[in-house]
């Protein structure tokens, strides 16, 4: 089996796996949704920092500037899995999903200085349902059925974006993404009772829709610094940075049966986004590195039952990882080793209090041939929320796997 | 950092080795299959029900959830007068006699004198000598004969029927009726009008007025009537275009279903004369109320179909109709007849003619559209009909037409196929319900029960 079908034959498979994003965590049931964890495995099993990576065979994407370094064309995708227990004053439940978030491809124009890349990336996500059993008084009968609450939907950007190393050891990239993106929340009143003699419910079915359509365009711009030589050898530090930008929101309404339609257009102002991270050499294969993002929606502008409970959004991300080696007879030592922990207060407060997310990380991966491409796997352990601050909690067991490809097709 | 692959790396302690990198490939694309599995695996499990978990968060609910409205005001009505061309009253498979609800009836008869003799039947044999009895043989309908199965003693439907039988002063003109009962001879021909027939009426008449008939060789008109002595009630014989036998009882290999002569011979020999036209005369036929106030009537046939036009500014635009349903309530003392199918269809007011204007039964079925309906509806036993018109009035609050829309009930007619399940026509049988009208009880009146919802989001509004 050549390098390519190996590349091809797992992205295939992940591709299959990006079915729409199903339940995930009931704080996604309101406001400007879930940041995704959408990084790679790789990432991912370090505690997610990747801002300072520069690697020419296991490109990061998290900094489009590090892809100056491509020699060879290279494909990366990534796929998820989810396992959460969600719990409130109301019960608990259980969920589970997958997902394919993270698909890229780089594409060398001078190699080892000039590269282009695109991809498609899902960054928030709404994703949850409620169900409310219910009765209703009427005309002598006593109706019964289920109050139904649906969010889905998701923001996802297509960045296109050049990245060029101007003098080695320094890259510098700018991007355009494309935002995109639907939110779709459904109010349902099923009534279930009573019915006719064959089942059908006599009374029909309550169905509110509200449809945004989300677009908008940003702009990335990125730099990394890896001294290759002298007192900084080995150290990497990246920075990023989007300055604040809209997305104009579409929004329909419509009722099930209903000829009329309602409509409106509002803007939601994305405020600016900054990322750092470095990373360093401890001893031999090992390094540590660590991420910091900071978005304030504090300076959000939107709907106002929005901006009323918005806060600034912070993530740091830090971990260690062993890096691969060759050493004949080796066995899995040659592997790689990941493990590394994240905290994040999100975007809004859920009942009156921040929203705390932590997860514990660990990771490894398998090079193919030739160093050609790497397989990584992930597996993270993420809490959401305090049960006594929040007034829920969910706990998420998520498994990552990534996908890297490198291929010279010309 | 530039790494060339399938070069040495530049740690010295470090020696690529392509068998050992071959093996850990195989082993990298064995660990994905199986990871992939795994997340195939977790995509194939089942997330739990939605649950009350997370309900804290869900927004405001829609601003009106299932809010009764009675919608009780008629704004248009009309008693819709229904003719089938191709179905005249002298083709009717039925003929009726008696009186009831207002309508009363009597049978004309031509039975033609000129050719009835046979190499079997000479004229010889028509004398005082040969003829022994001569009667006039009816055949009530299965309905009418036996009365309603469900009486255990089967009597409350049966009509006690007297006959009065008489010779028109000329034949009749079968294609005048309904209308005013022609001239008639007073002399009474039956031999014996207090006599009550049964199931299977056999008048006798005096032979010599057959006899004469016979020598004239002309056409004679008879006109068939109920004595004083009659219970009240409309009963229902076979015609000589009465092609559904079922609706029959069991009758006699031969027997000639229209009124009929039947001789008998001193030989033993039955000679029967069948008509050449027959009619029922329906001289009185009772008017639909034109107001509804005081009640409104569906009658089969001689069709009247009510229509109705709701007045539903109660219920407000922009509603979703969670369901309405239509209520009308008949009176069982006052309704008569087998049991009919009830269609409910939607018809443009431009329509509502009145009982002057009419409709053929074909520009009926190209006007109306078909809503829902019941079958198998007993006017003398079922009160509370209730049809089920949710689309049909979320048609209407939508403002999908260009005019405005009422409701009309119908017998089971052949454009409503999937409530035309008897083998007969509304014309077949003559029945009626009696619906209690807009000055009834509350619970009595016409009404359509709505139940709608509606949020401000729609039709402009912002949430």
């Amino acid at each position: 089996m050549n390098m390519r079908t190996r590349t091809l034959l797992p992205a295939v498979a992940c591709l299959l796996l990006a079915v729409p994003v199903a339940a995930q965590t009931p704080f996604a049931l309101t406001n400007i949704g879930q940041r995704l964890q959408n990084q790679d495995a790789r990432m991912a099993g370090r505690g997610g920092w990747g801002m300072a990576v520069d690697d020419s065979l296991h490109p990061g994407f998290l900094n489009l500037s590090s892809l100056s370094s491509l020699r060879h064309v290279a494909l990366q995708f990534t796929a998820l899995g989810d396992h959460a227990v969600s719990q409130d004053v109301h019960g608990e439940r259980t969920t589970y999903r997958t997902y394919a978030p993270d698909m890229r491809v780089g594409v060398p124009v001078v190699a080892g200085r000039l590269a282009v890349t695109a991809g498609f990336l899902v960054d928030r996500s709404f994703e949850y349902t409620t169900a409310v059993d219910t009765f209703w008084t009427l005309w002598d009968d006593t109706l019964t059925g289920q109050n139904q609450f649906v969010r889905e939907g998701s923001m996802f950007k297509v960045p296109l974006g050049v990245a060029f190393a101007p003098v080695p050891g320094v890259s510098v990239s700018a991007a355009v993404n494309l935002q995109r993106g639907t939110l779709r929340e459904s109010l349902y009143d099923l009534v279930k009772e009573p019915t006719t003699v064959s089942g059908v419910p006599l009374y029909g079915t309550n169905l509110l829709v509200q449809q945004d359509e989300y677009q908008g365009t940003s702009i990335t711009l990125a730099g990394a610094l890896h001294p290759g030589v002298g007192p900084g050898a080995g150290l990497g530090l990246g920075l990023s940075y989007t300055p604040a930008y809209d997305v104009t929101v579409d929004r329909k309404y419509e009722m099930g049966g209903v000829s009329r339609r309602g409509h409106d257009t509002f803007t939601l102002g994305m405020p600016a986004e900054l990322r750092a991270g470095l990373q360093a050499p401890i001893h031999g294969r090992w390094r540590l590195g660590a991420d910091y993002q900071l978005q304030r929606f504090t300076r959000f502008t939107g709907p106002q039952e929005w901006v009323d409970r918005m806060r600034d959004e912070t993530t740091l991300s830090a971990g260690i990882e062993r890096t691969a080696a060759h050493q004949r007879r080796a066995g899995w030592s040659n592997l790689p080793l990941r493990c590394g922990v994240q905290t994040r207060t999100w975007a809004y407060d859920v009942g009156g209090q921040a929203v705390k997310e932590t997860t514990f990380s660990v990771g490894t991966g398998f090079p193919f041939r030739q160093d050609l491409g790497q397989l990584d796997v992930a597996l993270s352990y993420s809490l959401v929320g305090d049960l006594a601050d929040n007034g829920m909690d969910s706990r998420i067991w998520r498994l990552a796997l990534s996908v890297s490809g490198l291929e010279k097709w010309w | 950092m530039i790494r060339k692959a399938g070069t040495v790396n530049t740690n010295p302690s470090q020696r690529p080795v392509r068998a050992g990198r071959a093996a850990l490939g195989l082993a990298a694309f064995t660990l994905a299959a199986l990871t992939l599995a795994a997340l195939a695996l977790t995509g194939g499990c089942t997330s739990e029900l939605p649950n009350e978990v997370g309900r804290d968060l869900d927004p405001d609910p829609i601003d009106v959830v299932l809010e009764p409205v009675l919608v009780d005001q008629v704004a248009d009505f009309s008693a819709l007068a229904v003719d089938d061309p191709e179905v005249p009253l002298n083709r009717q498979q039925v003929l009726y006699l008696g009186s009831q609800a207002g309508t009363s009836s009597s049978i004309l008869v031509n039975f033609d004198f000129a050719d009835i003799f046979t190499e079997e039947f000479p004229e010889s044999l028509f004398t005082a000598e040969h003829v022994k009895t001569v009667k006039l043989s009816l055949t009530k309908l299965e309905f009418y004969a036996v009365g309603d199965t469900a009486d255990t003693d089967g009597t409350d439907k049966v009509v006690q029927l007297y006959y009065n039988i008489h010779q028109l002063a000329a034949p009749f003109d079968s294609t005048a009726y309904p209308g005013p009962v022609p001239p008639y001879d007073g002399t009474e021909l039956s031999r014996d009008p207090s006599v009550e027939h049964g199931a299977e009426p056999r008048i006798d008449l005096y032979e010599e007025d057959f006899l004469d008939w016979v020598a004239s060789g002309q056409t004679v008109g008879l006109l068939i009537m109920t004595d004083l002595q009659s219970d009240p009630g409309l009963v229902g014989f076979g015609s000589r275009e009465l092609a559904i036998f079922g609706e029959l009882q069991d009758v006699a290999v031969g027997t000639v279903v229209a009124p009929n002569f039947a001789v008998e011979f001193e030989d033993g020999e039955f000679f029967l004369l069948p008509p050449v036209a027959d009619t029922s005369t329906f001289h009185e036929v009772a008017t639909p109320p034109a107001d509804p106030g005081e009640g409104f009537i569906l009658r089969t046939g001689i069709r009247s179909y009510p229509a109705l036009r709701f007045d539903f500014s109660a219920v407000p635009p922009d509603a979703y109709i969670n369901r309405a349903v239509f209520c009308v309530s008949n009176d069982t003392l006052a309704g008569f007849g087998p049991l009919q199918s009830l269609v409910v269809c939607e018809l443009d007011t431009a329509r509502f003619v009145g009982p002057q204007g009419g409709l053929t039964l074909d520009e009926l079925g190209d006007e109306v559209f078909v809503v829902t309906g019941m079958t198998s509806i007993d006017p003398t036993y079922n009160r509370d009909l209730r049809f089920d018109v949710t689309q049909a009035v979320q048609r209407i609050v939508n403002g999908v037409y260009t005019g405005t829309r009422g409701l009309v009930l119908t017998a089971g007619e052949d454009f409503a196929p999937t409530y035309d399940q008897g083998t007969v026509d509304p014309d077949f049988y003559f029945g009626q319900f009696q619906f209690y009208g807009l000055s009834a009880a509350d619970s009595l009146r016409p009404r359509i029960e709505v139940t709608y919802s509606l949020d401000g989001a729609v039709g402009g509004g912002g949430r």
